[in-house]
């Protein structure tokens, strides 16, 4: 390791050091005002729930910037690898189902050239209608891979996959989503890493969008994944908890038999069956080196139905972590239900960010404060927290060649989630299985207004508090007002990002009208 | 000497490979260019081969699709 990499790696820690200090100052700080604020009740309820609402959100933060921490210290050690004298079996599926011809072909073209001799690739089609069943045929035939249909659809994708594995003997098992395209020495690379340690239930390779130019969702979606797969996923594998993320990955299938199969029981399948390895007493790997090439979500209604799933099954999954944990604390080492916990609880951040968005709007209309601290207090407090919070992140970002102007974008992407996070979570909380609904990928799509309209709302509510707010300057010119109107003004400026992802379609409509 | 069956199978197989796959690795590696840290200059040239092998790649695909029809078509069995 060079002078510069250990240098810029022992400034990352220190700044992260510095990072947890304030973040402890700060709650410190909030909890003793909040417990002598002189406020009436509705204000003391709605001071600690937002009091709540930080605290999780930096929770969410510690746990990132810990991750950060823990890689600039020992830093993730390449993985063991074996030179292949024999390859093992390898089957790949693909699980389809009513796939455009040329998505599933790419990736039946990309399987086909891997250059690993012992593959069998299968279509897991699971098609109902005829004219995408008869183009998996042909693709088939063509590719000379193997067509797997079942009678009874159950379990959608993990229902497919443990049906079609009943008939595979193979040691390994590729999972490729339709959309996902590997390159030819993925399998090389990947079986030599699981073939040097026979305790490895699967390893988990990246996703990455190779549409990033076509599309404003795809490309800020990329650098949300980019911030889970480039630092969240590293340091969870440096703890042995990293979870399979259901594309891009290769399995052990005698790992697979041991747990049965992948579970049936949420929609975020991969998700439920890496608990079920590591509780079974099974090692997962990341390797952060893009094998694949992938289509990320071209538009809005896409982008948002993909984190609702998400989000369902994650809180679905984190209800099974809570009750293991409760069961046998000793199933799984600290730092590894602490992984589980971190992810399985992240989607929830939707409830914190509702009321962090609401409390300075309630501030603001209906003078009802919910900050129990001087604005000098605050702005010594929280501000060193909040600037440094960004400038590590950006920093860890930009050290991997993503560029600022990305990043926002990621940042402004998550914000317009959040109502989708707040409806697929409580569904999760709740126990509504949403069915898996497939990506799709047709070309670009204008999504209409109304089908947006959580996020309308919460626009206008902040444009609308803003207006409020300036008039209300005028005459009371408190810095507790200015640093309201602040945080509101930061979120309508994100919240208005969904005319930048939604017009784009529109600017397409408009030309193509126009000739 | 190559039976039609055979010479036909080789070239399909060429099809399958070659000429399906490097349109799609150009496309990857194309759209990782932004990440590379290249300069512009660079990024604008590494574009510019990554087309040019795209379209050799098409234009070989195709003269191999009219090729196998040509010897599907025919009446010679050996080659």
């Amino acid at each position: 390791m060079n002078n510069k990499t250990e240098t810029s790696k022992n400034m990352i820690r220190s700044l992260v050091a510095v990072l947890l200090i304030f973040i402890a100052v700060y709650f410190v700080l909030r909890a003793l005002f909040i417990t002598y604020a002189q406020y009436g009740r509705i204000e003391k309820v709605l001071g600690v729930l937002f009091f709540l609402s930080e605290a999780y959100v930096m929770f969410h933060a510690f746990g990132y910037f810990m991750g950060i921490y823990r890689l600039n210290k020992k830093g993730l050690a390449e993985p063991e690898t074996t030179v292949l004298k024999e390859y093992p079996h390898v089957s790949i599926l693909i699980p389809a189902r009513h796939e455009p011809k040329e998505i599933l072909e790419s990736t039946v073209t990309s399987c086909y050239n891997l250059d690993y001799p012992a593959k069998a690739i299968y279509i897991l089609d699971d098609s109902s209608e005829q004219e995408y069943k008869d183009q998996a045929r042909a693709i088939a035939k063509k590719f000379n891979c193997k067509l797997f249909r079942r009678e009874e659809r159950h379990g959608a994708k993990a229902g497919v996959i443990n049906d079609c594995l009943k008939n595979i003997d193979s040691k390994y098992i590729a999972i490729f989503d339709v959309d996902q395209n590997p390159i030819s020495g993925f399998l090389t690379k990947t079986v030599s890493m699981l073939e040097s340690d026979s305790k490895l239930a699967f390893i988990q390779t990246p996703q990455y969008y190779s549409n990033l130019h076509t599309s404003r969702v795809a490309r800020a979606a990329n650098m949300q994944q980019a911030a889970f797969y480039e630092t969240v996923c590293e340091a969870k594998s440096a703890s042995d908890a990293m979870m399979c993320c259901g594309t891009n990955v290769v399995l052990r299938k005698e790992a697979l038999d041991d747990v049965g199969g992948l579970d049936e029981s949420t929609v975020t399948e991969d998700f439920a069956t890496s608990l079920q390895f590591h509780l079974k007493g099974w090692k997962s790997l990341y390797y952060n080196h893009i094998g694949t090439f992938g289509q990320g979500p071209e538009n809005l209604g896409v982008y948002l139905s993909q984190q609702n799933r998400w989000a369902n099954g994650n809180v679905a999954v984190l209800k099974k972590v809570i009750l293991k944990l409760l069961k046998n604390p000793l199933a799984l080492r600290p730092v590894q239900w602490w992984e589980y916990f971190i992810t399985g609880s992240y989607y929830l951040i939707g409830w914190a960010f509702l009321f962090l968005m609401f409390c300075p709007i309630a501030y603001i209309f209906f003078d009802i404060p919910s900050f129990f601290m001087h604005p000098a207090v605050y702005a010594m407090a929280f501000v060193p927290y909040f600037i440094l919070s960004l400038t590590i992140f950006y920093i860890s970002m930009k050290g991997r060649n993503y560029n600022t102007k990305d990043i926002f974008k990621g940042q402004m992407l998550f914000l317009i989630s959040l109502p989708t996070y707040l409806a697929g979570s409580l569904a999760g909380l709740l126990g509504f299985k949403k069915g898996f609904k497939i990506t799709a990928k047709k070309c670009s799509q204008h999504i209409p207004y109304r089908a947006l309209w959580p996020q309308l709302f919460i626009w206008g509510l902040n444009l609308s508090a803003i207006t409020w707010g300036v008039n209300r300057f005028v005459y009371d010119r408190s810095p507790a007002v200015l640093f309201n109107m602040a945080w509101i003004l930061y979120h309508f400026v994100l919240l208005s990002s969904v005319f930048y992802f939604n017009e784009e379609i529109l600017e397409k409509s408009k030309i193509r009208s126009s000739r | 000497m190559l039976k039609k069956e055979e010479l036909i199978s080789s070239l399909q197989e060429a099809l399958r490979t070659e000429e399906a796959a490097i349109p799609l690795y150009t496309k990857f590696v194309g759209s990782t260019l932004f990440l590379s840290g290249f300069s512009e200059e660079n990024i604008s040239r590494i574009e510019r081969i990554l087309h040019e092998l795209n379209k050799d790649s098409c234009q070989h695909a195709a003269k191999f699709e009219r090729l196998i029809s040509q010897i599907e078509n025919g009446d010679k069995d050996a080659y």
